[in-house]
């Protein structure tokens, strides 16, 4: 009665069924050998722009599983098929390629080879202290509170260092206008500096944060937020010199600065993280960027300033 | 790195849909999701020619059968990058439930589209077998699009 289409329905469907099990130019259809069809070079910078996010700058995973160690077959395979929340083919043709060249290569060095940007410029040493007067009696108060500031920097040092990374992700995301790369950076910028509890602002239903959770100025204060308090401390201690306490005050105020750029920061974030295409996040890109490179500088100074307070152990 | 034919058609593939869209998957997305707004008046125009919706479709006999051809058409052109992608790059997975129910229900999406064709094309069927192929169409685009296009804005949201 109906024979004909149904032959012809099922014909088509051997056809299409024979074609999508053949899939020819699915990367993983490629013959592939890591270093030899890719460019782990040009992967790294991909899987820092589409995958670092999830799977870690070194692949040791995140909110994505550790993918170190994992060969370029089965890297392209996986890509090729997405599984979880990761969506199949984000990166497609030559670029999965190369991600695979890179995720392959993650196996034999999986640190410091890895980060598409090289550290800023952060850890700079400061300027020896050539003007530091004698210790003037200090009270154990601000010694304590040097100690605490002391280790407060050290570990939001590395926080900051997070922050600068993934202004370069958004950068990179903007540059190849991927929207949710931009919209999932900004996030990350928002939650590196508010730290505990993680928002969702790219709202694609995960709140995640690459930070340590503490966060550099949340409500709950942070790495930088915390040091004016110190600060305030030391400059009140009356058996510190005039010198001492007149860097405690320079640094209180540093520190205010830092945490108005870091509100700035969170404000651009959650603009960016809303937006519908990738150039229309341009401007607050740029702005973030600059908020960004202030707190940096603020938070050398803060650093160079405590390692030349004559009260330091 | 190696030269590979094969990789170049789908990095031209995947040039051109980042001419607009931030993402070959964002792209397919979007033309899926055309396509399932263009069934909606391919089904609501069947209905049409076929009697019924007679107050919610304002359109005459003629056309209301112009309009069918024409979405049809053009989501039938919608669909071609999305098969594409699928297809030839993504190919046929069962990684999970959903992305089986997707590959399976993809590979009979065109061969009930030719069916439907063929029913149209000799008048010597019954009646009923049109708007069961038809519908089967229809039918078989939402379940690909929500399977694909509505589990990617949940996931990832919405945007170009």
């Amino acid at each position: 009665m109906i024979g004909r289409p149904l032959a012809l329905m099922l014909l088509v469907v051997l056809v299409v069924g024979g074609l999508a099990a053949w899939h020819p130019f699915s990367p993983s259809a490629a013959p592939v050998t890591a270093g030899a069809s890719g460019d782990a070079a040009r992967g790294a910078t991909l899987f820092a722009a589409s995958c670092a996010a999830c799977h870690g700058a070194d692949g040791g995973g995140g909110v994505g599983p550790d993918i170190a160690g994992v060969s370029a077959e089965a890297a392209l395979a996986k890509i090729a098929a997405g599984g979880g929340a990761m969506p199949a083919g984000l990166v497609t043709g030559p670029e999965a390629l190369d991600v695979a060249a890179f995720v392959d290569a993650l196996d034999a060095a999986p640190v410091a080879a890895t980060t598409a940007e090289p550290p800023p410029a952060t850890t700079a040493e400061p300027p020896p202290a050539t003007t530091v007067p004698a210790p003037t009696g200090p009270s154990e108060v601000s010694v304590k509170a040097l100690a605490d500031l002391g280790g407060l920097l050290r570990r939001g040092q590395s926080q900051v260092d997070v922050l600068v990374e993934h202004t370069g992700f958004l950068e990179l995301a903007l540059r190849e206008d991927n929207v949710f790369n931009v919209r999932f950076h900004a996030e990350h910028l928002s939650n590196i500096v508010h730290g505990e509890p993680v928002r969702d602002l790219d709202t694609n239903g995960e709140a995640s944060n690459p930070g340590d959770g503490v966060g550099l100025a949340g409500s709950e204060g942070g790495y930088v937020a915390d040091a004016e308090p110190l600060f305030a401390e030391i400059a009140a201690d009356p058996g510190v010199s005039t010198a001492d306490r007149e860097r405690a005050d320079r640094s209180a105020a540093t520190v205010r600065f830092a945490v108005d750029r870091l509100a700035t920061l969170v404000e651009r974030a959650e603009r960016i993280a809303a937006v519908a295409a990738a150039a229309d996040a341009a401007d607050q890109i740029r702005l973030a960027g600059e908020a960004v490179a202030d707190v940096v500088t603020a938070y050398e100074g803060m650093r160079a300033s405590l390692r030349t307070y004559g009260l330091a152990a | 790195m190696a030269h590979v034919p094969l990789l170049d058609i789908a990095s031209a593939y995947a040039d051109l849909m980042t001419v607009v869209f931030s993402a070959p998957i964002v792209a397919k997305v979007w033309f899926a999701t055309a396509a399932v707004a263009l069934a909606v008046v391919q089904v609501s125009t069947a209905a049409r020619m076929w009697g019924r919706l007679r107050g919610v479709v304002p359109l005459s006999d003629a056309g209301a059968k112009r309009a069918h051809r024409w979405s049809g058409r053009i989501a039938l052109l919608l669909t071609l990058p999305v098969v594409f992608h699928c297809v030839a790059i993504l190919g046929f997975q069962t990684t999970d439930a959903r992305v089986a129910v997707h590959s399976v229900a993809g590979s009979f999406f065109y061969g009930a589209f030719a069916a439907k064709i063929l029913i149209i094309r000799e008048h010597r069927y019954p009646a009923w077998a049109l708007p069961v192929f038809g519908g089967a169409v229809a039918a078989l685009l939402a379940l690909l699009w929500i399977t694909s296009g509505l589990w990617y804005f949940g996931e990832f949201g919405i945007g170009l």
